[in-house]
């Protein structure tokens, strides 16, 4: 999910009020996030880079509102002069690249903002941080006319946008905040080399870091050279066709160019689109509604295909910007969103099949309200822990293999999962400590280790209890009830953990197995967890 | 007169005075219960009470870790070093937050550089808010004067989660009143106090009679043992679920990335797949996928579906699930292995899921969710929505809406959305959709079933306020008996 901002005045020019936006929007998939008094913020899912656009956003609500009719609106209107040569060299590192020539634009401050904005939105989202997509934008008024070449190089020099004096590509990647930050786009430059685009004279781009100063896009600009580069075919040929859209409704011309890769010869942007057929029987065997051909083919026109009914069913074709329709059950999910999901009648799953609860989950609660019964609160406590809360603060020692452990995390505190349930407890009593007592906690949960290679998880219930009188007898007592609760037939014996009294810990075992621990804490431990109050407890695998 | 407060006040008209050990030590009496009756003697004037302000202090884990640098002392620290740093580097974001506060650094053009601020702090090293954490860390229990030369810093460190400090107040010294010299007078001559088998046998109340008790005066407060919130909610919702003829399933948390999602079609370039999401495991690192033949037909999925190079390593490498589909992929697998013949089929689960986060108030590493599919003939986006909404009716949230959604693994996707008009809140309950046939088929179902699926978050229903209105996930598991002995109820 992209979170993006789009300019309210722009939608109000093309007569979508706030209401119209808030309720219209999540209708075809966009999500409302914030709207402040001149900006709306949305949530593009990743399936709809061409959204990301606020003028693909528009064209989307034309076309939804009827506004807008797909027939002869994406047009190539010609062929530029520009060729590309792609060596072999820029084939290693990054194969692909498409290109497209725009004529006839005015461009003012906000709309070029608007078309940098998107450009960057889709090389970081769907271009992976421009490890999969990047975009170049040229003022090809400040081209040479002829034929460019799509080469790699270390040594060539240029003026990269916004610098002053010239370098080398290599100075470049390290001399420019751009290229710090897009470094690792380019793995290996060291040795296969920097790739970039240049015409006869210049280099017009190190790719996929930043423009030369050379070709600079400004206000006064009227016609631009678009590149876009790539390890995926797919995403070059699609940002290429999304842009030139985009132009395309901004009142733009645009013109195709041609790339020589591999003794082949490709042009592009390529908008024709592989036709669709789609029947009604298959509508409705996935949307649950009976839908006819003359309705689909509308349903469809109001999601930007073209489309005419053909027999018992359709035939469509993706507009150019759309990247993500390939076959009929693409064409179903935009017909049912045309149609409403809202509209869509309820329909019941016929089965007389009875529901069960898992029995192992239900013996847990069971469990629980037989604690609750004892007087205890349930807490629940994250599974995720640190070494010096799960081990270090309850004097008990650890093997580093025996625990599972997390890779990196966003927070200090986070870097294993628990082993044990109280040591988080007793953090709850210390949470609790101005609270009335006595105290009574207890959870249900899961732990977790590892064994050989393999991770183990198993169930434990643990228990708590705090005040000035709490001692042995008490906590033997109420492990002893829960014993007789559970059907075990358990012995007690004498057992050493640094968490507890020694002589006043209890290993509990139950066929020979020593399933659990209970005693009084050791003062030690409650002083490292700055509790000051007596503190039993328990801990037992169910 | 209460039995206890008598006792508290023939010892004080004996001593004249006591200190609160004393009274302990004189009176064997449960803490509580002589709390209480200090407490109602001195409302009602019997006794007076001197008290002194103390502040308890407790450090949170972060804390500990902060006293020997904070983040924003490790960042300029590291900026001093070298220089500058691409805001894109700095994975230190509680470090960069407050570094820009202090106005210790300054950042354009997405370079971070130190300010002149900065650099005074960096050779100063003096930094008041460590200076007062340290004082807090060592003195656990505080009085007023420790407490207000260093309040600003104190409540900059509360509001970042790393301190919490409560006021109590301590007793230091009680003694008897007129007021309560009298009262102990009337009291003796006002017949017997507490029943016993003794008094009731032997009818001794018909010639001494009985006392009549204040009963306004204030009782001990007795408090209730329950059941978790987040318990209660899930239990909810798994009922409704087998009302709903819908089989409880589980499966581990600790998963492979194949079953999290490669088999859920989920590109492996997906950036939800990269550590800064999702956690992954350094022990055990990798885990063995079984079922040899679902992962050459996953495989098989992703080479043809996002032809892209599919990595059997990347699938193998172990994490904490990133959600409950995970199970539902597991199960879509079970029931097309063992060719269950009794269509439909259909499962739920509910459990822990994790994400990679940077945890505040806001955000939570660990959530839980439920979720839930069905498998069988004929099956439609129609039974889907009637299921789902159904479900919501159940657990008492009408007015759901259905909007159009994207996930990788399902086409036609959907969400539901629960407008509550009352308090002006839109929680996102559910993500959904018809699985895709690529998933379908490469987990081994027939051609002909379908399998609708859906799931949808516990935790943030606990934030809507017409359900229980809290403000913060962390009170969720900070387990305070306090909060927990009296929050509300839970209204689904």
């Amino acid at each position: 999910m992209a979170s993006i901002t789009f300019y309210l005045k722009e939608f109000e020019h093309n007569g979508f009020d706030i209401n119209f936006l808030k309720d219209t929007l999540p209708k075809i998939g966009v999500e409302v996030e914030n709207i402040t008094k001149d900006q709306i913020n949305v949530e593009i899912t990743p399936n709809r880079p061409d959204l990301l656009d606020q003028q693909g956003v528009i064209r989307a609500l034309q076309f939804f509102s009827n506004e807008k009719l797909p027939e002869d609106d994406y047009k190539i209107s010609g062929e530029s002069k520009v060729v590309i040569e792609v060596t072999a060299k820029a084939r290693k590192i990054r194969p692909f690249i498409g290109c497209v020539a725009i004529k006839e634009i005015s461009l003012n401050d906000q709309k070029l903002t608007s078309i940098i904005n998107f450009s960057e939105k889709l090389s970081s989202t769907y271009g992976r941080k421009r490890k999969k997509l990047a975009i170049g934008m040229h003022d090809l008024n400040k081209v040479e006319e002829g034929g460019l070449t799509y080469d790699a190089g270390k040594d060539q020099k240029f003026i990269p946008l916004g610098h002053e004096r010239e370098m080398t590509l290599q100075e470049a990647l390290k001399a420019s905040s751009k290229g710090i930050e897009f470094v690792s786009a380019v793995p290996d430059s060291g040795s296969k080399g920097i790739p970039f685009l240049s015409d006869r004279k210049k280099i017009l781009s190190m790719i996929p870091i930043i423009n030369s100063e050379a070709t600079r896009v400004t206000e006064k600009t009227t016609s631009l050279l678009i590149d876009a580069t790539g390890t995926s075919r797919a995403a070059v040929s699609d940002a290429i066709n999304m842009l030139a859209c985009s132009f395309i409704d901004m009142g733009a011309k645009v013109y195709s160019c041609r790339i020589r890769r591999n003794g082949k010869e490709e042009t592009t942007p390529n908008f024709s689109k592989e036709k669709i057929k789609i029947g009604c029987g298959a509508i409705e065997r996935t949307l649950g509604v009976k839908i006819l051909p003359d309705d689909a083919a509308k349903l469809s026109i109001r999601m930007g295909y073209s489309a005419s009914k053909q027999g018992k069913g359709i035939v469509v074709e993706p507009p150019p910007y759309r990247t993500d329709i390939f076959n009929a059950q693409d064409v179903i999910e935009d017909i049912g969103i045309a149609y409403g999901y809202d509209r869509i009648k309820q329909e019941k799953v016929p089965s007389l099949i009875d529901g069960s609860f898992d029995g192992s989950i239900e013996h847990q609660n069971r469990l629980a309200l037989a604690m609750v019964g004892l007087g205890f609160m349930e807490a629940v406590n994250s599974k995720l822990t640190n070494e010096k809360a799960n081990f270090d603060m309850m004097e008990r020692k650890y093997d580093k293999k025996s625990i599972v452990t997390i890779a990196e995390s966003k927070t200090e505190s986070i870097t294993m999962l628990r082993t044990d349930l109280l040591p988080q407890l007793l953090q709850n009593l210390l949470e609790s400590s101005s609270e009335p007592m006595p105290q009574r906690i207890f959870e249900i949960g899961e732990v977790f280790r590892v064994d050989g290679e393999e991770p183990k998880t198993s169930t434990r219930l643990a228990f708590a209890a705090e005040h000035s009188k709490a001692n042995f007898s008490e906590i033997k007592s109420t492990v002893e009830a829960i014993m007789t609760y559970m059907n075990i037939k358990a012995k007690i014996e004498d057992a050493e953990d640094g968490a507890f009294i020694k002589g006043r810990t209890a290993a509990i075992l139950a066929g020979g197995k020593r399933i659990g621990v209970f005693g009084e804490m050791h003062p030690q431990v409650l002083s490292n967890m700055h509790i000051e109050e007596p503190v039993i407890a328990a801990e037992i695998e169910i | 007169m209460h039995e206890y407060e008598r006792k508290v006040l023939e010892f004080l008209s004996r001593n004249g005075m006591a200190t609160m050990e004393e009274l302990e030590e004189a009176i064997a009496m449960h803490k509580d219960s002589l709390m209480w009756a200090i407490e109602s003697l001195s409302a009602r004037k019997e006794i007076s009470v001197k008290k002194e302000e103390r502040y308890a202090a407790t450090l949170s884990d972060e804390a500990n870790g902060y006293l020997k640098g904070f983040p924003e002392e490790k960042l300029i620290h590291e900026i001093g070093q070298k220089g500058k740093i691409p805001a894109s580097e700095i994975k230190n974001s509680i470090g960069i937050t407050w570094a820009k506060r202090n106005g210790w650094i300054s950042i354009s053009n997405g370079v971070v550089t130190l300010t002149d601020a900065g650099k005074k702090q960096l050779s100063s090293g003096r930094y008041p808010q460590k200076d007062a954490l340290k004082i807090i860390g060592e003195s656990k229990n505080m009085a007023a004067g420790d407490v207000k030369p260093i309040s600003a810093e104190i409540s900059e460190l509360s509001k970042r989660g790393l301190v919490t400090l409560k006021q109590h107040n301590l007793i230091s010294e009680i003694s008897i009143t007129k007021e309560g010299k009298g009262a102990l007078e009337k009291g003796e001559k006002a017949g017997l106090g507490q029943l016993s088998r003794e008094v009731i046998k032997s009818r001794k109340w018909e010639s001494f009679g009985l006392q009549q008790y204040d009963i306004k005066a204030p009782s001990e407060k007795a408090y209730i043992s329950r059941l978790h919130p987040l318990h209660e909610i899930t239990d909810t919702i798994r009922k409704a679920w087998v009302e709903m003829g819908f089989r409880e399933v589980s499966g581990p948390i600790i998963e492979s990335a194949f079953w999290n999602f490669d088999a859920l079609f989920s590109p492996q370039d997906h950036p939800t797949r990269e550590m800064q999401d999702t956690f992954f495991l350094s022990n055990p690192s990798t885990l063995k996928i079984k079922d040899m033949e679902a992962l050459d037909s996953v495989k098989k999925m992703h080479v043809k579906g996002w032809r892209e190079r599919w990595s059997e390593e990347a699938a193998g490498r172990a994490i904490l699930r990133t959600h409950n589909t995970s199970v539902s992929a597991r199960w879509i697998r079970n029931v097309a292995k063992t060719q269950e013949k009794e269509m439909p089929v259909k499962l739920f689960s509910t459990g822990s899921v994790f994400r990679n986060e940077s945890v505040d108030y806001k955000h939570m590493a660990e959530l839980h969710q439920y979720d839930g599919i069905i498998i069988g003939d004929k099956l439609t986006f129609a039974n889907l929505i009637d299921t789902l909404k159904r479900f919501y009716a159940k657990i008492g949230l009408e007015n759901v809406k259905i909007m159009p959604s994207y996930f990788p693994f399902t086409e036609p996707s959907l969400q539901a959305l629960y407008y509550d008009e009352e308090h002006g809140d839109t929680i996102e309950l559910t993500g959904g959709g018809i699985i895709r046939k690529e998933i379908t088929k490469a987990m081994g179902l027939d051609k002909d079933k379908t399998v609708l699926a859906w799931g949808g978050g516990i935790d943030r229903l606990l934030l809507n306020k017409r359900v229980f209105g809290m403000d913060s996930l962390l009170s969720l598991y900070k387990n305070n008996i306090g909060w927990l002995r009296n929050r509300g109820e839970i209204k689904i």
